[in-house]
């Protein structure tokens, strides 16, 4: 079998993306294959990332000025820009801000582009503060639509939410923590495949498990000592990036990396899946990997979880009712109908049933538990 | 007897990228020679979303045939299924000039029906005829030498969609494998397992793949009916993975070790063990009644829907050979049972026609599974090597495939 090159790109698109590209890479360390995509010439900084001018001729390196069209008719006269920063690449970690010109208006494009590729694609995308005003707010939510439309996985951050977790008020230390908590969850794929532990989480595992999961959600908690587990599962409990509501759809599955010195237990690992199961519910899926690094986190437990709701296969409802228009499908059905494994197939409909639902549920049988 | 130049057969499936290679001779005969597989991914209902993981597949393969077989091959046919394949019921008429039917009007009108202008978004990939009329006769499987004005032929069409086609031909194509031929899954199947007495006996084929489902209806000799549902193994893999919370790898072993399609007095009883993902976590297992609940109701489902349009074409009544089962979901236990309690005629696996020699010899998979790859050589060798090949498969209508 021919041996691929490094599969996995670290893409940070726009100012705010290579800000956390950077961040990101002081956390990790080397040994990522990164690029920086932007408008603005100085995102390329000293030369220290893999840096791609969006827009050389037609913005000539000065940026968008905020303005996402220009962005986006910069992408559209040179789609094929990355191709050959992407040979080899199959699954590609976007990170950006949105609100501002680059990010909001080039992710989108640069998304449908790589899904005709036939690469995976996970994103996550900060959401600008409350005090940033109106105009920001409503930017960032125009350049959602089309993310989460062409995105295997998106996860978008609030900016407020990130820094209430800082615990402080005091803003350079609020911003440095949220960057860390980004740059946590984007170094999980990087250790759990660069440093597999006992259970190991490899690539192809990973993009069968992310593909066309949808809007997800995530947030890691640290913690040390003889309650570490009990102190982690506290702190993800309370996070409130992971925060529902009644009205949350039910948690369909959860990717969880366990990152530890040589001193994990077996029994930690149980008792973080029997938390998760017990504040996620019995039906959820858990695929979990663990890292250990006895350099890194030798005393310490970090969990990172990336958690995926049934509804998020309904991040396209008007997608899954194309042409099909016999049987309205509701509650668990219309979850499962789209639940990632022939979302982007063609849907098999039979007498008004959508046969990709599994028949035991479409026929109400009951099972012996 | 002397062997024709190697013939080769690619099949991108939900479940395994397959490539092999045969030998014709001048017998008859077929010897395989190759076969190479790996699991795909990025197939979804036979179909390609994952471009590149397509082209890594078939050049894993390629790689695989040169190192253990020591084949560089440059083309291939390839087999087609999913949903996406059609068929088209066609009626094409001739006026006869003689006043009674010749034999070069015969040749014109299979050549007429042949001309079909299908839109550009389908491509042809077969056409076969099921019966001439002949004035006010239907139902003439030979009408030369018949009296009469109008000749008629009812034929069936079996076309895909050219993107999807294009699809698969782009990905081997970039894997340096140019395509020769696009065939109908379905009638690849058939023509592994059947034997021409089957073929007039009447037969019903069902292929069982990963992510769809092709069947094809044999009598008289010839095709009669044919069809394709987006469902294969992928969805009861799928459904163990729904009802009982478990990764997909799991669903996966456990569909393969442990269900059944049908649901046994004594499976209550029994707790079907979950692998578990390393060692000290808490065994976890799952009841065996629900676990061949959620298969049999996915599989009688499928059963049933096939034996729907069986009955709606009313050809049950033809079949007197039985239902014939390939392809991998053939190896589910009790499958075979489910089929002829469904369709109340006999059921049973397909075995290899014994014109093809060698398989056992190059593959562990079992025949049955290898229907549509074996029946794809079988006519990538008509296509490539002599005319005559054709006949033990395709009976009067030689000449009829399209090129």
């Amino acid at each position: 079998m021919n041996t691929p090159p490094q599969s996995l790109l670290l893409l940070g698109i726009g100012g705010g993306g290579a800000v956390l590209v950077r961040g990101i890479l002081r956390a990790f360390g080397s040994g990522i294959r990164t690029l920086i995509l932007d408008t603005d010439a100085q995102s390329g900084g000293n030369g220290d990332v893999p840096f791609a001018l969006l827009g050389g001729n037609r913005l000539a390196g000065r940026g968008t000025g905020g303005q996402p069209a220009a962005a986006r008719a910069a992408f559209q006269d040179n789609p094929a820009l990355l191709d050959t920063a992407l040979e080899g690449v199959r699954t590609v970690v976007i990170v950006t801000a949105l609100g501002g010109g680059t990010g909001g208006g080039a992710t989108g494009e640069l998304l449908k582009h790589l899904h005709t590729l036939g690469i995976v694609t996970l994103i996550f995308a900060t959401l600008p503060f409350a005090f940033e005003g109106d105009e920001r707010r409503r930017a960032a939510q125009t350049a959602a639509g089309p993310i989460e439309q062409n995105a295997d996985v998106s996860v978008f951050l609030p900016l407020d939410d990130l820094v209430a977790e800082s615990g402080t008020d005091n803003m350079r230390e609020a911003l440095a923590h949220g960057l860390e908590t980004i740059a946590a969850g984007v170094t999980l794929f990087w250790r759990v495949l660069e440093k597999p532990g006992y259970i190991r989480f490899d690539a192809e595992r990973l993009r069968a498990t992310l593909s066309a999961c949808g809007r997800g959600h995530f947030a890691t908690a640290v913690a040390q000592g003889p309650d570490r587990v009990q102190h982690v599962l506290a702190s993800l409990a309370a996070n409130r990036l992971l925060a529902r509501s009644e009205s949350s759809p039910p948690v369909r599955s959860i990717l969880v990396g366990v990152l530890a010195g040589d001193d994990l237990r077996l029994s930690e690992l149980n008792m973080i899946v029997c938390g998760l199961t017990a504040a996620f519910g019995a039906d959820v899926n858990i695929e979990l990997g663990t890292v250990n690094d006895e350099d890194t986190f030798s005393g310490r437990l970090a969990v990172v979880a990336l958690v995926f709701e049934q509804s998020a296969t309904a991040a396209h409802p008007a997608k899954a009712a194309e042409g099909h228009p016999a049987r309205k499908l509701t509650g668990e059905h219309a979850a499962l109908a789209g639940n990632g494994r022939f979302q982007r197939a063609e849907k098999t409909i039979w007498n008004d049933e959508d046969l990709d639902i599994p028949t035991y549920l479409r026929r109400s049988l009951s099972l012996d538990r | 007897m002397s062997l024709s130049a190697p013939v080769a057969g690619l099949e991108i499936g939900t479940s395994r990228t397959v490539i092999a290679i045969g030998e014709a001779s001048s017998d008859g005969n077929l010897s395989v020679t190759a076969f190479g597989s790996i699991p795909s991914s990025g197939v979804r209902k036979s179909q390609i979303l994952e471009m590149t993981q397509a082209r890594y597949s078939i050049e894993s393969v390629l790689k695989k045939l040169e190192e253990q077989f020591g084949y560089t091959i440059g083309h291939a046919s390839l087999a087609v299924s999913g949903p996406q394949v059609r068929t088209t019921s066609m009626n094409t008429q001739w006026q006869l000039e003689r006043g009674f039917v010749h034999e070069d009007d015969i040749a014109e009108i299979n050549a007429r029906a042949e001309e079909t202008n299908l839109p550009p978004e389908r491509t042809l990939l077969e056409l076969y005829p099921i019966a001439y009329g002949l004035d006010e006769l239907g139902s003439i499987a030979s009408p030369k030498g018949l009296n009469g004005n109008l000749l008629k032929l009812r034929s069936l069409c079996i076309h895909g969609a050219t993107q999807r086609i294009n699809d698969a031909r782009a990905a081997a194509e970039a894997a340096k494998l140019e395509i020769v031929q696009p065939c109908f899954a379905g009638t690849c199947a058939a023509n592994a397992v059947l034997t021409p007495q089957d073929r007039r006996e009447g037969t019903l084929v069902i292929d069982l793949g990963g992510g769809s489902t092709t069947y094809t209806a044999w009598a008289d000799g010839h095709l009669v009916y044919a069809g394709v549902l987006g469902v294969g193994g992928d969805h009861v893999t799928n459904d163990i993975h729904t009802a009982f919370a478990i990764s997909r790898d799991q669903s996966e072993q456990i569909k393969m070790t442990s269900a059944s399609a049908l649901v046994a007095a004594e499976d209550g009883t029994i707790r079907v063990p979950v692998p578990s993902p390393m060692p000290g976590f808490k065994a976890a297992s799952i009841s065996r009644r629900a676990l061949n609940t959620v298969v049999n109701a996915r599989m009688q489902e499928l059963f049933t829907i096939i034996r729907s349009k069986i009955d709606d074409e009313n050809l049950l009544h033809r079949l007197n050979g039985g239902i014939v089962l390939t392809g991998g979901g053939a190896a589910l236990p009790n499958v075979v049972q489910l089929a002829n309690a469904v369709f109340g005629c006999g059921a049973r696996l397909g075995a290899i026609v014994p014109e093809v020699q060698g398989l056992d010899k190059v593959t562990n998979v079992p025949p049955f599974a290898c229907a549509t790859i074996v029946g794809l050589l079988l006519r990538a060798a008509t296509i490539e090597s002599k005319p005559s090949f054709m006949d033990s498969f395709t009976g009067i209508f030689k000449g009829f495939f399209k090129k």
